[in-house]
């Protein structure tokens, strides 16, 4: 079985560079980064990765409206998206009822746990 | 006439009409018969001047068919193969011959069968719609046959043919009497081949012998066929008066064949009823050798009776002896029947007459002399004779002789009129008088000369004696009507002395109205004011002139039972009193108090011998008192004794006037009035004074709520009043400026069209009955004003609750919160950015440490290398972040106030340059600085840090090799400084943005250039702080320019 690939959309670099080196040390996963929403879509449509991470601040395109566009786009709408917030401000798009997420992680992360978490979320054992 | 006399004579004429018809009938029957029989004569003739059978037949084709003007005539013969053939025709030119066509057997036979039943006899209106074969059809469809008639030719026993008539052109409905001729016909026709056929056979061979002469046989066929032609049924019998002759006119009437006629057998014609009578009616004219004439009844095959007549005659030889009888019958049935309708006409008739002679009128007939002529029974009944012994006798002794002259005048009148009516007495035989009504009708012949009369004749004598008891009653009537007018005449009398006693009670009356209008006009004098003093004054001054009194005076009790004159009016020469005079209780004794206080006046005649009070005694004589007239003044109060107010007194000074009981009533009656005045007035004092509380206390209502509406009007929150079912009483201006709406329109339920639709359900206890509810409430609601701003408002609201806990509605306050609401939630969405800035530096910190720390990273230095580095950086970034965030909370927080001084811009200038010169080099970005050496009002350190951050940022966002500038003018009192490089520039849509906390024109940018988002804001602040204004002009491509203003220190200005 291949290694699963992971999208992490991000337009922090530093954060960016630390989820990364989480998830491949300790999932073994291949992990695509974007750094801005429409880099993220491009990637998520050409590379058809199996998980996407997703930041909810990010300038231009904030997560909610990345997170539309993927559910929006056939091509896209099945990939499971975690997000990735700061917490303060309650992000629950669930609540209308418009776009399934597969799970909210809040900052600052475990980045020992990092992986275990985004694993349990998507159900990959 | 009475009803059923009319009846009857309607019936008459109806029955006569009847007969009259029955005539005509008959007679219009006749020239049809005539023709027919005309008809049968000719052909007769015919046959008997023609020798050939087949010239018989072309002559009877022909006649019959111009006589039933039928379009085909025809002679069918039947051979001996029962086959048919068309032996003689007379046919239209329009049709087809069928001469000598023939008939086949096979449908012979069927139509012969078919025919049996009804003699042979075919009677068809339509071909088309018959019941014939589909062979027969075809034949006669050939032929072109549209209707048949066809009747059997018979010789002897034997069908010979048939004589048939054809309408060829459409169908034909044939009538009975057509049929009957074609069977006359084919009945002589027979009678003709009968004879054809005896010709041709031996003379032994006759079936019937000869027996009247001996006559040639030529002779005796003739007569013969004669015989058979006769419209009359003929036959001939022997001396025995048995039958051996029957015509063919006979067999038709009477149904029976010659065979079945032949001896006593044609008797079988007669009803049995009758047969056995008619029978012996023969033997016995036979007998006697006499005629035999007799009308009879019949009864046909089919039950139907008849008349026949037969009349036979003795034929006699030469001898004069009797050898038979010749008989002849007549159906005389339509006789009869008339004959019948005339006798019951005749007897109807006869009924008429007897029942006129039994009518209850009179009826008589006189000559022009006055005899009578014939009298009916009712009219000899009423004078008491018979009607015979009435004819002949004069008619006045039938009348009562005073009333003579009366009818002679009446009769005198006929004559002249033709008819008259009279009332009489009449006188009857056995001298009874009667009245009798007559109306008497002349009578003249055909040269109009009187001849006589009719009288009529009704006995009245019951409505005579009516009338009489009718004038009995009237005179009856008369009687009670002069009865009853005497009566009436009495009652006058009466009347006239009841009204005599109402005069006088209505004078007394009158004279009783006028004083109590005396008393009246007195009373509204006194009660036009309610002034005390003025009603008292009034009322003295009326009373002594009323009473022509000298002195009327008031007296009005004190307390303690002593008192004081209060008002008086005197005639002059009279001293008055002295007003206000105190009178001492002694001149008052407690009998006078009660005395009066029974509320009775008091007439003193004489003063000198009053026994009360010698001392008012001396007082009063004093003042000249002769007499005087007491009256109390009672004043009434509402549960309570009436008590004694006063005394109302009139003097008599001149002398001792003689008072009437009436003057001390009237004085008594106006005391009275006085009372009630003096008891209205009391009560329009106490009012007035209520009234004066009441206008001191609604002042003060007025002044207070002037006080509570200015507070409220004034309030700079919004106040409202609803009632208790929603309607809006009350908004104060502050409530209209933040819902939107002015006074009148929030009246009632208007305010809730200002509040967004979708708040309503949150404020329904305010808006309805239904709702209202004891609790205070708080809600948020927005309201929309008229152009469609929305506010964003609070309001809280507690009952009005009365004293009884009923609600009656509510106040409340409504509060702007548009802006506070805005400013929190802006403080939350910053918040929310702080947390995001802190927190993602945090994370990367907590990451690549966690990884570090974790020994995953040991076999790969390199990334542990770029681990450390980020977190160094972020940590660094945190720091800067922390650290500006505290600075920009300082600043907006104001708790420290600025450090100002006035200071040198150019030195300010040149050390902010000195920190950026290394950065600048570093990216080969040449710095340029004109310092200007003016004294600004400024801490400096802010200054610096403001310089340091704009330069910073102009350096972090300029290509390498390019220029900054940082330059500075002095204009008025402020200086200004201006930052300018040649970066990209700024979109103009963010030229006022970027001032904002976290605003960064590209969020990505401030990473890269390692900012916070949070210089530009805290450069604003700190230039605000001083007074100044701070902004960005900026060109695309060509570079942006950072300028503020501070102010000049006072010693520059």
């Amino acid at each position: 079985m291949a290694a699963k690939c992971v999208l992490l959309i991000d337009d922090e670099k530093y954060l960016s560079s630390v989820i990364r080196v989480c998830l491949e040390k300790l999932g073994g996963w291949r992990v695509l980064t974007a750094e801005s929403g429409r880099e993220g879509l491009q990637l998520a449509q050409s590379e058809q990765p199996d998980a996407v991470l997703l930041d909810v601040m990010m300038p231009d395109m904030d997560g909610l409206a990345v997170l539309q566009a993927l559910k929006e786009s056939p091509c896209t709408q099945n990939i499971p998206v975690i997000v990735l917030t700061a917490k303060v401000q309650p992000f629950a798009p669930e609540d209308d009822g418009q776009f399934k997420i597969a799970g909210v992680l809040a900052k600052p992360f475990d980045p020992m746990t990092l992986a275990q978490q985004v694993s349990e979320m998507l159900n990959w054992f | 006439m009475g009803d059923s006399e009319q009846n009857l004579k309607r019936e008459l004429e109806a029955l006569q009409a009847e007969v009259n018809w029955l005539r005509k009938s008959l007679s219009r029957a006749a020239p049809h018969l005539n023709a027919q029989v005309q008809l049968l004569k000719d052909i007769t003739a015919q046959i008997r001047q023609s020798s050939s059978v087949a010239a018989v037949l072309s002559t009877v084709v022909g006649q019959v068919r111009q006589q039933l003007q039928t379009d085909r005539a025809l002679v069918l013969r039947l051979d001996q193969n029962s086959q048919g053939t068309v032996m003689m025709e007379s046919v239209d030119a329009a049709w087809p011959s069928i001469q000598a066509m023939s008939y086949p057997a096979s449908m012979l036979g069927s139509f012969d069968l078919k025919r049996q039943a009804q003699a042979h006899r075919s009677v068809i209106s339509s071909v088309d719609a018959s019941d014939l074969s589909s062979e027969e059809l075809e034949l006669l469809n050939a032929w072109q046959a549209k209707a048949i008639l066809s009747v059997p030719i018979w010789c002897g026993a034997q069908v010979w043919g048939w004589l048939t008539v054809h309408q060829c052109t459409a169908p034909r409905h044939w009538q009975p009497d057509e049929v009957d001729l074609l069977d006359q016909i084919a009945l002589q026709l027979s009678s003709l081949l009968v004879q054809a056929d005896k010709d041709s056979m031996a003379p032994v061979e006759r079936a019937v012998p000869v027996q009247i002469t001996g006559t040639a046989e030529e002779g005796e066929a003739k007569y013969r066929l004669l015989c058979d032609c006769l419209p009359i049924g003929i036959l001939q019998t022997d001396a025995a008066g048995q039958c051996f002759y029957t015509n063919a006119q006979w067999q038709a009437l009477s149904g029976l064949t010659e065979e079945q006629s032949l001896g006593y057998g044609w008797t079988t014609v007669v009803h049995p009823e009758d047969r056995t009578a008619v029978r012996a009616e023969w033997r016995d004219c036979v007998s006697r050798g006499a005629e035999f004439s007799q009308e009879f009844r019949c009864l046909n095959p089919q039950g139907q009776v008849y008349w026949m007549s037969v009349r036979a005659a003795a034929l006699q030889s030469a001898t004069g002896q009797v050898i038979g009888y010749v008989g002849t019958t007549e159906d005389i049935s339509k006789a009869k029947i008339a004959e019948v309708v005339r006798k019951q006409a005749e007897r109807e008739l006869r009924e008429v007459s007897e029942a006129l002679s039994n009518a209850v009128e009179g009826i008589s007939r006189l000559d022009d002399q006055g005899r009578y002529l014939n009298v009916n029974d009712a009219y000899a009944r009423m004078v008491g004779y018979t009607p015979a012994e009435m004819v002949g006798m004069h008619w006045p002794k039938t009348v009562l002789p005073e009333d003579l002259p009366v009818v002679q005048a009446a009769y005198q009148r006929m004559i002249g009129d033709g008819k008259v009516e009279v009332e009489v007495r009449g006188i009857r035989q056995d001298g009874s008088v009667f009245y009798k009504q007559l109306f008497m009708v002349a009578i003249y012949d055909a040269q109009q000369r009187l001849t006589g009369h009719h009288c009529f004749m009704k006995d009245i004598s019951d409505r005579k004696q009516a009338e009489v008891a009718l004038q009995q009653l009237n005179r009856d009537l008369d009687l009670n009507v002069q009865t009853r007018t005497a009566q009436l005449h009495q009652t006058n009398v009466y009347l006239q002395q009841e009204l005599l006693h109402r005069q006088q009670a209505e004078e007394a009356l009158r004279h009783q109205v006028a004083r109590e209008k005396l008393l009246a006009t007195i009373t509204q004098k006194i009660r036009q004011s309610l002034d005390l003093n003025s009603i008292l004054s009034t009322a003295v001054q009326e009373v002594r002139e009323l009473l022509q009194a000298d002195r009327a005076l008031i007296f009005q009790l004190t307390p303690e039972q002593a008192g004081v004159v209060v008002e008086e009016s005197v005639l002059p020469p009279y001293p008055t009193t002295v007003t206000a005079l105190h009178f001492p209780k002694e001149t008052f004794p407690e009998a006078c108090y009660h005395y009066y206080t029974a509320g009775q006046p008091r007439i003193v005649l004489d003063i000198a011998t009053d026994r009360w009070a010698d001392c008012l005694r001396d007082m009063t004589h004093a003042l000249d008192v002769k007499s005087k007239i007491v009256a109390p003044i009672m004043q009434h109060r509402t549960e309570e004794e009436p008590i004694l107010w006063g005394l109302l007194i009139v003097h008599a000074c001149s002398y001792r006037r003689q008072w009437q009981q009436d003057e001390a009533d009237l004085l008594q009656q106006i005391a009275n009035q006085i009372a009630i005045s003096l008891q209205q007035a009391a009560l329009y004092q106490r009012l007035q004074q209520e009234l004066n509380e009441r206008k001191q206390a609604q002042i003060s209502l007025q002044q207070s709520e002037s006080l509570f509406r200015s507070l409220c009007e004034s309030a700079p929150i919004g106040i409202f009043r609803n009632d208790v079912e929603g309607n809006c009483v009350y908004t104060n201006p502050r409530c209209q400026e933040i819902a939107g709406f002015t006074y009148e329109e929030a009246l009632g339920n208007g305010w809730q069209q200002f509040i967004h639709p979708d708040d309503l359900e949150k404020i329904k206890p305010l808006r309805t009955a239904d709702g209202a509810d004891k609790r205070p409430s708080f809600v948020e609601i927005r309201h929309v004003h008229k152009d469609g701003t929305v506010r964003l408002c609070q309001v809280k609201a507690v009952p009005i609750l009365s004293v009884h806990e009923t609600l009656l509605g509510y106040v409340g306050t409504v509060e702007d919160i548009t802006d506070t609401r805005a400013i929190e939630q802006m403080k939350n969405e910053f918040i929310a950015i702080v947390s995001h800035e802190l927190r993602t530096p945090l994370a990367s910190i907590r990451g690549s440490l966690g990884l570090l720390a974790s020994g995953v990273l040991k076999d790969d230095p390199a990334t542990g290398q770029h681990m450390l580095n980020i977190a160094a950086t972020e940590t660094e970034r945190l720091v800067r972040l922390v650290g500006d965030i505290l600075d920009l909370e300082r600043l907006e927080s104001s708790k420290v106030a600025l450090d100002r001084q006035a200071c040198d811009a150019g030195a300010l200038m040149q050390q902010a340059v000195a920190v950026l010169q290394p950065l600048a080099e570093a990216r080969s970005i040449t710095l340029v600085c004109s310092p200007l050496h003016v004294s600004i009002w400024a801490a400096p350190d802010r200054i610096i840090q403001t310089l340091v951050n704009l330069l910073g940022n102009a350096i972090k966002f300029s290509p390498a090799h390019s220029t900054v500038t940082l330059t500075a003018l002095a204009q008025g009192t402020r200086v200004l400084f201006l930052i300018q490089d040649q970066g990209p520039g700024i979109p103009a849509n963010h030229l006022e943005k970027i001032f904002k906390r976290f605003q960064q024109v590209d969020a990505s940018d401030a990473r890269n250039k390692s900012g916070t988002g949070l210089g530009l804001a805290i450069c604003r602040n700190i230039v605000q702080q001083h007074g100044g204004h701070i902004w960005a002009e900026s060109v695309l491509g060509q570079g942006s320019t950072f300028l503020f203003t501070i102010p000049m220190a006072l010693s520059e200005q």
